[in-house]
């Protein structure tokens, strides 16, 4: 049965967009060696690598996508050192050619636009981004990532200028 | 704001560029020449983007920019506007601000579009 676009629920619509977008996910996963995890039902994303330049260290993002894509998705960021979950983050890092800034923020959060967590309204450093709605509006030469297979890519190229951890 | 359109552009590309040319890929490559009728060198490039499992093949003159090669691509993969550049196998982020010829790569190699801008 067909339902108008006007009768779906925000989650509808963000169950869909994740189910558009899960070829790309994960091709990408398997072209970059990492893992990828979809939820339609709790509408998450989980990607983990291994950080670069931290010893028996992995790195998992799990994206919350409930409002996806009128809001950009809720990234956290969970670090395993040693096979247990610890409290640190990767640490920025710069790498030549690539982005002249990182999107780890030393405050613990995912500094994009395309990461809600850095919205001042949900308590973010960037009120200049204006609103979460405005997401797909901010202008380079900010990170520009409008699928989850684009932020994973974010990920793992902001991942690889890592020196290490933050505690 | 609309689920983009990530083939949308791949007609006006292949219709109004005289030098560059996306060509879907399984489609077979004309290596017998590998210059235009203005006698510009080119180079095919395989190139992916994040978020398409398809790759596309393109051939750019060697003294494109690295930079401009990579916003082309992206518009062929669908991206707006942003900071693009190409990733090598060897995961090597190239300058955008070099020429393809500089950045030594050879005929049919295999890129990744990548977006360099910041964060924080």
């Amino acid at each position: 049965m067909w339902v108008a676009a006007s009768e779906m629920s925000v989650s509808d619509e963000a169950r869909i967009h994740l189910e558009l977008e899960m070829p790309g996910i994960e091709a990408w996963a398997a072209r970059h060696g990492w893992k990828a995890t979809i939820d339609l039902d709790q509408l998450t994303v989980r990607a983990e690598a291994p950080h670069p330049n931290a010893t028996n260290t992995s790195v998992q993002f799990i994206g919350e996508f409930s409002n996806y894509r009128q809001h950009p998705p809720t990234w956290k960021c969970l670090v395993i050192e040693g096979g247990s979950p610890s409290s640190a983050f990767p640490a920025a890092g710069v790498i030549s050619n690539g982005p002249p800034s990182s999107i780890f923020h030393g405050s613990k959060i995912i500094c994009a636009p395309w990461s809600a967590g850095a919205y001042a309204e949900k308590g973010g450093p960037h009120g200049d981004w204006i609103s979460l709605n405005n997401w797909l509006s901010v202008l380079p030469p900010h990170s520009q990532a409008h699928t989850i297979a684009d932020m994973l890519s974010a990920f793992e190229l902001h991942l690889s200028a890592s020196p290490g951890l933050i505690q | 704001m609309g689920w983009p359109d990530l083939h949308s552009n791949l007609d006006a590309l292949t219709s109004t560029h005289t030098f560059r040319r996306a060509i879907p890929l399984g489609d077979e490559i004309e290596r017998s020449t590998n210059m235009t009728t203005h006698g510009h060198a080119l180079l095919h490039l395989v190139i992916s983007s994040p978020r398409d499992p398809e790759s596309k093949t393109f051939e750019f003159p060697l003294t494109e920019l690295v930079g401009d090669a990579a916003h082309e691509a992206a518009i062929a993969f669908g991206y707006k506007p942003g900071t693009p550049s190409f990733q090598t196998a060897d995961h090597v982020t190239l300058s955008r601000t070099i020429s393809l010829e500089t950045a030594k790569l050879h005929d049919g190699e295999h890129l990744e579009i990548v977006d360099v801008g910041g964060g924080v």
